[in-house]
């Protein structure tokens, strides 16, 4: 059974030197409330954006959850919730300041393949079949902050340094914010527009309302822990024990699909794990054409509907979310059951010949 | 047209079976190719018919397909595949005469359902004698529950809420 | 086989059992749980659990006949019946099948014998009894009363909701009879209801309290308003924040069971592989023979609970058929429960021992718990054990809706028209339940797969079939008329050494039959039906014939019923010694020492799916026991 040995070829590419080109001038400090604003459409934006590079890889699963590749599919879709999760949360703090989400326009989307958004890391994420490229893409996307040097103020180099300067951000303006509002200080927002479990299942944590400080502390503690794990261990922010299993990090997580095994008590987060077995058959997967475009299938009119099918479906459920945080929380029901239409027509799509041995597959394109 | 039989994965005959189950279903051709069933179906074909009776059926399938209209093509399949010619309650009738053995028929029941029925096909009236389901896969692709605006009992969940709202 | 002394022996893994094991060893108690079913079906958690159930699945997915038993294994050293055995009593040959058929009528109903028993393909319908149906024979000299009422069941049917996990809506419980104390003040179920159908509103549109005045023959005419609510279910949905309740704990002081008032929002218990699976149902439609996630309740999901808070109070033995009591010739206490244990499905190999315990407690089902009863030559002053088996006697009725309603979706029924549940008709006839059925003309005529097969046959194919099929199946409706059936000494459960199974247990031999009482209520629902028809523009396809397993003519008419899975009475509790099996705590007549669990107390069954009246009566055995053990 191979797991990570230190000279594992893959394993390297996880200690970078990597460098990339700077972010835009404007990405400094979060000197305003409209400054913090901004940055927390970016953060909605930035959950959004693994999304569809993982539902990639989870529908290039052969039979899915109950395939060859079942225990990858479970660990994949949980990290997918989880990223569902953190948009909706990051909408709860922008809702909680007074911003409003914006969600459902093409400028949203990003285009695949595309780099990380917040990071000077220069490396790019496309739409990809699951195989051990894709899934050490994901590990370099979700990689915890310690084991990069200390990032430039406008350059991130983690997800988690780039919640660290809003959760900053938001304590400091808060407290400017009271001088003149005591009541609220920064939390100014309308408190009907957060979304709450009330309308939401499937997974992925606690949908917490966002009425003050603490509240946003608690959300952001609540996605950085999930995303990175904390402070250099394994476990996240729910340390939930039953039986062998712990609740992990993303990036962990991944590991396991990686590395072919489970993480266990005692594992250290610079070793590989050493728990049971991870069956993964890294064959069982549908050829899907890397970074697949509606244009791609322009000379396969019958393909082409198809996959606009499913833009249409995933533009709606940019649409649903949109919605359900502008005042609506109860559009936030139809999210499952979108969730659910897109997994039965990818593998659909995934069935399609589109010649050199490929299949066709969800570009993740705004289409009204 | 020669028609190979012993190999299905690249075998010839299987763009003349999507093509005439399109026509038999009333599906796309791309619709069928995405139950993912088409190779399965055409295996299951040759495990339950004898290849001599398949060969004929695909071969007046393709005369039939080489029409191209549909306003052709429908009442070419009734002819050949559905109608019942007078000769067919006689013993040892040739294969073609009496209407390929309900093979058309069959075919159309396999996309819908995943069940290959057989039965002794005597026409129209004839009841399936024995009916099994090919394989999980293949009762979770069935057309039969698109075709009713639904999902298959037991998969491909819609998740909650969803049947309060039209499909 | 440990020399331990255990507090309670019980046999049988279904809710009955599950509840009282749970119940007992919360409180301290040490058990035995003996299940007939294989070592691997009893995976409570992980990925045996998972692997059970996609075992499970694939063995439904790929069953010509979706029957309720359709996923689970037919053990053939456990047996389960099988509806399919079913078919006119003349035709049945008692060598194949399990139930052997005296008739005269064919009895139709199966449960299903294994770890989680028949929850695991129960719809889920969770509902209480009505009143009046505790007191059948002082309101209208039908049946027999039971010896306690409705609102002395009251307090365990809340236990028995929170137990089981109930989504519902009181406010819609519309239901005849019921005075204002049927629910207590301020009583919540633990989830918000199932979402009702689009299908149910469609239907509701011109149902809901439609006036109905119609010609019944012999110059009478029912006057009616019909009534219909969303129904309550054993389902996960989402937790009403109103709820109150977290737990049922033994009062030591009080010496009784009492709920505990919760501290936090009711938390839905999801699959037994993953929590995360199962909160909330995903409209999988097939509750009725499998929930694919588990939102749906069944029996190991107690059974779990119990072990993993007491992993050493609670010992489950499966592959463990109980096959005998044995009773002390002297006292009549029982001393043991002997039972064969069998090496794997494929073997008929066994070894024989014998369970002891202070309790013993039977909980396997109404047919087995009678069937082990009367091998054993128990709780026989009465002469009742094995009779009065009853069952609802469903009548089913369907037609063609004027407009599309999308059937084959969601759970099986999350409406009823409860409105005939309880009336002055109960002199005359039975009540009823009619669920709105959301699945189509499946039940009576297999459909849509054979829509698909009669449509093909008939020549047709391409669009044209593809449209008719759209057409006919998004516009399937389908009533159920379940009536209660009344308690006869003959409709009954026996056993002769003629009729054994391949370990050498008997087999249950049915005698069962319908009394006019029944038939008349058949004829009523027909024009009732008829007339909910005409008012929503159905057409009528109903159709019963001869050949159908429980077929008869009365008054000029032919009927079908179908059975509805809902097996009770024989051994029922009662007051008096001469006429029942047990007592109101479930402890039998006869022997101080043994309770039975299980529908077959039931002396009445009333209009409503007996599981949560089971579940109710389990935790007051449950609580008797207690008193019992601590003296």
């Amino acid at each position: 059974m191979p797991y990570c040995q230190p000279d594992d070829p893959y394993r390297q590419k996880l200690l970078p030197e990597d460098h990339g080109k700077s972010l835009p001038a404007d990405a400094t400090r979060i000197d305003t409330p409209d400054a913090l604003k901004g940055r927390l459409q970016e953060a909605i934006a930035i959950e959004h954006f693994t999304i569809p590079p993982y539902l990639c890889a989870l529908y290039s699963l052969i039979d899915g959850k109950s395939g060859p590749n079942r225990e990858a599919y479970q660990i994949i879709r949980s990290v997918v919730m989880e990223e569902m999760l953190h948009m909706l949360l990051a909408a709860n703090i922008l809702n909680a300041i007074g911003g409003e989400p914006k969600i459902c326009h093409p400028e949203f989307l990003p285009q695949y393949p595309s780099p990380l958004r917040h990071s000077q890391i220069g490396f790019e994420v496309g739409l990809l079949k699951f195989s051990k490229d894709a899934v050490n893409t994901f590990l370099r996307i979700e990689r915890p902050a310690e084991q990069i040097v200390p990032p430039d103020p406008g350059n991130f180099w983690s997800i988690g340094q780039f919640y660290e300067a809003v959760r900053e951000a938001i304590q400091r303006l808060h407290k400017q914010a009271m001088e003149t509002n005591p009541k609220k200080g920064l939390f100014t927002g309308n408190p009907n527009k957060q979304v709450t479990g009330e309308f939401y299942y499937g997974g992925g944590g606690n949908l917490r309302p966002i009425y003050k400080l603490e509240d946003a502390m608690f959300a952001i503690d609540e996605i950085v822990g999930q995303g990175e794990g904390i402070d250099g261990t394994i476990e996240d922010s729910h340390n939930i024990l039953f039986g062998d299993e712990i609740e992990i990090a993303h990036y962990f997580r991944f590991n396991e699909i990686f590395c072919e095994r489970r993480y266990r008590r005692g594992d250290k987060a610079d070793a590989s794990p050493t728990g049971k077995p991870v069956k993964v058959d890294w064959n069982a997967v549908y050829n899907m054409v890397p970074n697949p475009k509606m244009r791609t299938f322009a000379g396969l009119p019958a393909v082409l509907q198809k996959v606009e099918t499913f833009n249409r479906i995933y533009t709606d459920m940019l649409r649903t979310i949109e919605r359900a945080c502008s005042g609506h929380p109860q559009e936030l029901l139809k999210l499952t059951p979108l969730m659910y239409e897109l997994a039965n027509r990818a593998p659909e799509l995934m069935q399609l010949d589109v010649g050199n041995g490929q299949t066709a597959g969800p570009s993740f394109e705004f289409a009204s | 047209m020669v028609i190979n039989l012993t190999q299905p994965m690249s075998d010839p005959g299987l763009p003349v079976f999507r093509a005439i189950s399109s026509h038999l279903t009333g599906y796309s051709e791309v619709d069928l190719e995405g139950t993912g069933m088409l190779t399965d179906y055409f295996t299951t074909l040759m495990k339950e018919q004898d290849h001599e009776g398949i060969r004929l059926f695909l071969l007046k399938a393709e005369e039939i397909l080489r029409l191209h209209l549909s306003d052709a093509i429908e009442p070419a399949i009734i002819r050949h595949f559905i109608e019942l010619p007078a000769t067919a309650s006689r013993p040892n009738t040739p294969f073609d005469e009496i209407s390929y053995q309900g093979l058309a028929q069959r075919i159309t029941i396999l996309w819908y359902t995943g069940v290959w029925t057989t039965m002794n096909w005597l026409g129209k009236k004839s009841q399936p004698d024995r009916t099994a389901v090919i394989s999980a896969r293949a009762y979770q692709q069935g057309l039969i529950w698109l075709t009713a605006q639904t999902h298959p009992a037991g998969a491909k969940q819609p998740g909650y809420g969803s049947w309060s709202r039209k499909p | 086989m440990k020399d331990t002394e255990y507090d309670a022996v019980i046999v049988g893994s279904g809710v009955a059992g599950a509840i009282v094991a749970k119940t007992l060893t919360d409180d301290g108690k040490k058990v035995l749980l003996l299940d007939a079913g294989l070592e691997s079906g009893m995976a409570l958690e992980d990925d045996r659990a998972y692997q059970m159930q996609m075992s499970y699945l694939d063995r439904f997915y790929k069953a010509a006949a979706k029957a309720p038993n359709s996923p689970f294994p037919n053990l053939k050293n456990a047996p389960s019946s099988d509806v399919g055995e079913a078919m006119p009593v003349e035709m049945m040959d008692p060598n194949t099948g399990y139930f052997v058929q005296k008739g005269p009528l064919a009895f139709g109903s199966d449960n299903w014998v294994g770890p989680g028993g028949t929850t695991q393909h129960w719809l889920g319908t969770a509902l209480r009894m009505l009143p009046n149906d505790f007191q059948m024979q002082s309101m209208y000299s039908r049946a027999v009363d039971w010896p306690f009422k409705y609102l002395d069941l009251r307090p365990y049917y809340e236990m028995a909701e929170y137990e089981i996990g109930v989504a519902g809506e009181v406010k819609d419980q519309q239901l005849p009879n019921i005075g204002p104390d049927y629910f207590s003040d301020g009583y919540v179920f633990p989830m918000e209801k199932i979402p009702q159908s689009y299908l149910d509103y469609r239907m509701l549109a011109k149902t809901q309290d439609l006036p109905i005045d119609i010609d019944v023959g012999n110059g009478q005419r029912l006057k009616h308003t019909i009534r219909c609510c969303s129904t309550p279910q054993g389902r996960n949905s989402f937790p009403n924040k109103n709820y109150k309740f977290k737990g049922v704990t033994w009062d030591r002081q009080a010496r009784k069971l009492t709920l505990i008032a919760a501290d936090s929002t009711y938390q839905p218990v999801g699959s037994l592989w993953d929590d995360d699976i199962g909160q909330r149902c995903e409209g999988n439609a097939s509750c009725v023979p499998i929930c694919p996630v588990q939102a749906k309740y069944n029996a190991l999901k107690t059974i779990k609970r119990a072990k993993v808070r007491h992993p050493r109070l609670l010992d489950i033995q499966s592959q463990s058929v109980a096959y005998k009591l044995v009773i002390d010739p002297g006292s009549k206490k029982i001393d043991g429960v002997k039972f064969k244990r069998y090496d794997s499905e494929d073997k008929r190999t066994y070894t024989e021992g014998v369970a002891r315990g202070t309790i013993y407690v039977l909980a396997a089902s109404a047919i087995e718990n009678a069937k082990l009863l009367l091998a054993s030559g128990a709780a026989k002053s009465s002469d009742q054990v094995g009779r009065n088996l009853m069952d609802h006697m469903c009548f089913l009725t369907w037609g063609t809706f004027p407009e599309p309603v999308y059937p084959f979706r969601g759970p099986g029924s999350t409406t009823n028209i409860s409105s005939f549940r309880d009336g002055d008709f109960r002199s005359i006839h039975t009540a009823w339940i009619c669920p709105i059925d959301n699945w189509g003309w499946g039940w009576p005529s297999f459909s849509p797969g054979s829509n698909v097969t009669k449509a093909v046959m008939e020549g047709d194919f391409g669009q044209k079939l593809r449209q008719k099929l759209e057409h006919d199946l998004t516009r399937q409706v389908l009533l159920h008329f379940e009536c209660e059936q009344d308690p006869q000494p003959e409709n009954r459960v026996t056993i002769d050494s003629k009729y054994k199974d391949r370990i050498g247990n008997y087999r249950p031999v049915i005698h069962y039959d319908a009394s006019n009482y029944v038939k008349e209520a058949f004829r009523i629902a027909k024009l009732v039906s008829d007339q909910i028809f005409k008012v929503n523009g159905i057409t009528d396809r109903s159709s019963y014939t001869l050949d159908q397993a429980a077929y008869w003519e009365y008054q000029g008419n032919g009927y079908t019923s179908r059975g509805a899975g809902h097996i009770v009475g024989t051994h029922r509790l009662g007051s008096n010694p001469g006429t029942s099996v047990v007592d109101p705590e479930m402890r039998t007549w006869d022997h101080k020492n043994l309770f039975l669990a299980g529908c077959g107390n039931m002396p009445t069954l009333g209009t409503s799916n007996p599981t949560l009246t089971m579940a109710a009566l389990a935790f007051k055995s449950a609580e008797a026991i207690l008193k019992q053990l601590e003296g």
